[in-house]
This record gives C-alpha cells, structure tokens and sequence, in this order.
C-alpha cells in the first residue's frame, strides 16, 4: 500500500508544476535525524537438507537501536526548482547491546549495525509548502550482523556482512495538519553478502526495503516521527552432492518499529 | 482538489498494483531441486573424468582449450590422457597425473583449495565438491603408468 501511496502522489507530477524552492537566508539547507528503534531479525533456510546439522534459523526481537541521521542540501543557494532540494542523506543505526542464545551453550554477543549514504531528489507535486512530495532515491548502504563466537558454532550461525546499492522512491503526503504520512521503497542489490553466503554454492542475493509511518510537526523545523520499516533479503543457492552446506536458499528479514525526531534549522 | 488529479491518482496506483506484487513475490527464497539426491544413498556416481569434468569444470576458449589453452595444456580435444599421464606441468612444477602417488599429481593439487603453485582451479567456474575431487583421484589412480617417460606437457 505504501508503493500505492507514493505512485498517487507520482500521478500529480505531471499535473502541477514544481513551485520554486522556499526562500531561505541560508545557502544549504538540511535536517537532523535522531531516533529510537524496537528492532527484530527472522533468518530461515528455505528448504533446507533435513539431516543438516549445520544450518540454524536465528530469530530476535525487541532489541532497542540507535539512530543518527541527516540530509545536507549543498545547492539551496541555486533556487532553481528541484535543483535546490537535491539532498545527500546519511544514517548509522546500531544495537548498543545484543546477545544471542544458543540451544545448548553459552550466550554470544552480537554486533548490529547498518547505514546508508545516498542522494535524494524530492520533487515537489504541487503548490505550496503542503503539497505532496516523492523523491527518488540512490545510494549505498550496509547492514552488518555478526557474532563474536570462534568455536565450530561459527560456522552455523548466520552472519551476514551486506554491502548494497539502493534505488528507491520516498515520499511526503500532508495529512490534516499538523500530521503527514510518509513512505518509501527500495530495491536493494546487494553486492556482497559475507560468511553466510560465502559458505553456499552460486548464492545469489536479492532485496527490498520499506518504511510507512507518521510525522507530527512539533514546532517550525522540527517534527516526531512514528514509522514501521521492513527489510527483506531473499537468496538463491545452487548446491550440488557433496556440497557441506544444502539449502535451497534463505530469508533474511528485519523489522523495527521508530521513533525519530528531525530538526531543520 | 480536482477531480481529474484524483483520478489520475488512482489510475496510477491501479497500475503499480501489479508491480508491488510482482516485486512481493521475486521476493521468495530459492527452493531446493530434488532434495533426495543429497541424502544418503542418493545415487551419487562419479562423473566420467575426460568426457563431462573436464569440459565442464576445464573447457573454454580462455581456460584448457582450444589452439592456445592456458598452461600449454589442452584438456578437452582428443588423447587427454596420453597428454597427462607422466608428462610434467610447464608453468608449474610436478607430474601433471602420476597414477604412483595420485594426490601429488599437479592435476589434483592443483584443483585443492591451496595449490602449491599458481591459483587454485578451476578459475571462474564451482569449485570441485568432496565427492568430485575423490572422483579425480580414484581416476589419476586407475590411469597406467607409461614407465616414467615424462616429455612435453603443460601445467593446469
């Protein structure tokens, strides 16, 4: 529904031309992300071999993460419509404490973490500051999941190293005020994906990645943010007799709830 | 806001329906083919060596075949084996297939993780399973030796 959301407002580029950039005293515009999250991951094999031994599902929810973000608009200077919105956007979120459990054993600790850097292009789909926007957007990210385990079990648990390029749309409808829903949607292709790849056959790796929520404009400049986001990578194996590991392939999923606040000075 | 901007909206997300489904469901893992073929018993048979190994895991225009196979050493045109058994590598040192000692044979080590000399083959292609690199041993193994006459030859 969120795509849908953001095609509706994608209809309206063509029906109403880009108001000019807001006038601004300063030459570069930007904003500050601060956030909290609730997070989750659900790892699976997809058919995996049943008398494997080497092939865990890992699961893990409620862990509380910490968000920096921010968007820097070098051009606002220009005025020039679109052009002066054209934004570089950056996040570093991660786990400040994490440990996994283990059937039988010890607990092991756990480092999560990811990131994005990219360039956004929001485009204005109307008149005046409560018009909608969609802003297509490109960059790279990262998303790392590991375990501080050296044993045998080390070869089991799924840790991923994901470095990937993101194509995606984000998108700004205005509500009654003083609320304004908020959605994206990526695809994501991932060019590496670490040990857990490294250890099929041919793996071949896939994603996407959404977000919906809800902004609450606070004062001028500075707005609370409530949003869902899901992220999904899906992979492909082509294990052959004889291979240590057989599967199928593997679903890796993240979920999080997030409560953010922005300010634009 | 206008009826026809309204409109168009819908009309838009009417067709991005089929896309956000068509990119919910690409988003399925891999599924796996003929899963008993991995259980015990399942039929694994070594490969025949010369005729589906090597032109699978070898051929190539780049690799070891055609006019100028890399290493000198062409493992795909005819009279394979007169080519490899005994005969010494040229890029690296060793009897390419020694059917005395097969796990010294170049041929074998090089197709091992950590090849004393040069890269580990096969270069740009799946690395040989468990099962496959025992088959290759098992066939160095029951080659005849020709009586030492190591001459020309290549290296893998």
């Amino acid at each position: 529904m969120l795509v849908i959301a953001i095609a509706a407002t994608t209809a309206c580029a063509a029906a109403a031309a880009p108001a000019p950039a807001p006038a601004s005293a300063s030459p570069v515009g930007g904003r500050l992300h601060l956030g909290v999250e609730v997070a989750a991951r659900w790892f699976a094999y997809s058919d995996p071999l049943k008398i494997a031994t080497n092939l865990r599902p890992y699961d893990v929810v409620g862990v509380p993460m910490l968000s920096l973000g921010g968007e820097f608009q070098p051009l606002r200077w220009t005025g020039v419509p679109v052009l002066a919105d054209v934004g570089i956007t950056g996040e570093y979120t991660f786990a400040p404490r994490l440990t996994s459990a283990v059937t039988e054993g010890r607990d092991i600790e756990t480092s999560w973490d990811r990131g994005n850097v990219g360039l956004r292009v929001p485009i204005r789909l109307g008149r005046g500051e409560r018009a909608p926007v969609v802003a297509p957007v490109v960059g790279y990210g990262w998303l790392d999941f590991s375990f501080q385990e050296t044993g045998p079990l080390a070869a089991e648990i799924p840790t991923v190293s994901y470095r990937l390029v993101r194509v995606g749309l984000d998108g700004r409808i205005p509500l009654a005020r003083p609320l304004t829903l908020m959605a994206a949607f990526s695809y994501l292709e991932p060019v590496e994906g670490g040990a857990l790849y490294a250890r099929f056959r041919d793996a071949t790796i896939g994603g996407i990645d959404a977000d919906l929520g809800v902004a609450f404009a606070l004062t001028k400049g500075a707005e609370m943010s409530l949003s869902f986001g899901y992220t999904r990578f899906f992979s492909t194996f082509v294990p052959v007799p004889g291979d240590a590991y057989v599967a199928g392939g593997a679903l890796d999923q993240f979920g999080s709830v997030k409560l953010g606040i922005d300010y634009a000075p | 806001m206008p009826r026809d901007q309204r409109a168009l909206r819908r009309a838009l997300a009417s067709a991005f329906l089929p896309l956000v489904l068509t990119l919910l469901a690409a988003g399925c893992p891999g599924r796996l083919e003929d899963p008993d073929r991995f259980l015990d018993g399942g039929g694994f048979t070594c490969p025949d060596i010369v005729n589906e190994l090597f032109p699978k895991s070898c051929g190539g225009t780049i690799c070891h075949e055609g006019a100028e196979p890399a290493a000198g050493l062409d493992l795909i045109a005819p009279g394979v084996v007169g080519r490899l058994v005994d005969k010494m590598g040229r890029d690296c040192p060793g009897i390419l297939v020694d059917p005395m000692v097969p796990e010294s044979s170049l041929l074998y080590e090089k197709l091992q993780p950590l090849p004393s000399c040069g890269s580990p083959m096969p270069i740009g292609k799946p690395t040989l399973t468990p099962d496959e690199l025992a088959c290759v041993r098992d066939w160095i193994s029951a080659q005849m030796p020709t009586g030492g006459a190591a001459g020309e030859g290549g290296g893998t």
